[in-house]
């Protein structure tokens, strides 16, 4: 199985782009979609934003990607 | 397409993972990337170390349905278009771990092309959900047009 990191969203531009933090990093991306806000958990590929993290499966998510990353 | 270009389509967007656990190193990921974006050569041993998982399951599969070679064209399709979500479904191994959302994400799904993006995406829907993907496989696709999406990838065209 494979898995994303998630980033969250802290600050939303007028042009459509956004930074998401990585904890280690803030990386800047494009936001197409309108379901996407302000505070959201994202997956971004190509810094692109591709698919928002439900608020009620956030938790799951983070404990996963924490999981995995500590050694499969 | 030949085989090993048509598996990393569909394979590659899991590479970031292996890359980030340590499992493959920088150029075995550029390696990857490279077969599955512009089908240069890559042997089936190292795409098969590189996805293990991927491989137990496929030829299992190609013992199922009675193809011999596991790397025949039959086998790897029927594995993206229908066994692997079967498996995903199934919450196998790893993905009884992963909440619904993802399970969605790392399924194959035939999508709809709903609108053509900047940066080479495309939006496309199915399920009445709509989604982003990228566009580099399928530089063709309009919009109206059926895709397969694995990730945040479109990877081929539906007739």
């Amino acid at each position: 199985m494979c898995l994303a990191i998630p980033g969250k969203i802290i600050e939303i531009k007028e042009d459509g782009s956004c930074i998401v933090d990585y904890d280690v990093e803030k990386r800047e991306a494009r936001i197409f979609t309108d379901d996407i806000g302000l505070g959201d958990y994202v997956i971004v590929s190509n810094k692109i934003v591709v698919l928002k993290v439900p608020l009620n499966q956030v938790k799951d998510y983070l404990n996963m990607v924490n999981k995995y990353s500590n050694g499969p | 397409m030949v085989p090993e270009e048509f598996f990393l389509r569909y394979a590659f967007p899991c590479a970031h993972v292996l890359l980030e656990t340590g499992v493959i190193n920088e150029k075995r990921y550029k390696e990857l990337e490279d077969c599955a974006k512009t089908g240069n050569f890559l042997s089936r041993k190292i795409i098969e170390e590189s996805f293990p998982a991927a491989f137990r399951r496929i030829k299992m599969l190609s013992h199922e349905i009675g193809v011999k070679d596991y790397w025949d064209m039959k086998v790897l399709r029927e594995y993206w278009y229908n066994y692997h979500n079967i498996i995903i479904d199934k919450q196998e191994g790893n993905y009884s771990k992963s909440p619904e959302f993802f399970r969605d994400f790392c399924k194959v799904h035939i999508a709809k092309v709903k609108e053509i993006l900047p940066e080479e995406f495309l939006l496309v829907e199915y399920d009445d959900k709509k989604r982003p993907v990228s566009r580099v496989y399928v530089p063709e696709a309009k919009v109206g047009d059926k895709v397969r999406i694995h990730h945040a990838y479109a990877i081929e065209m539906v007739d």
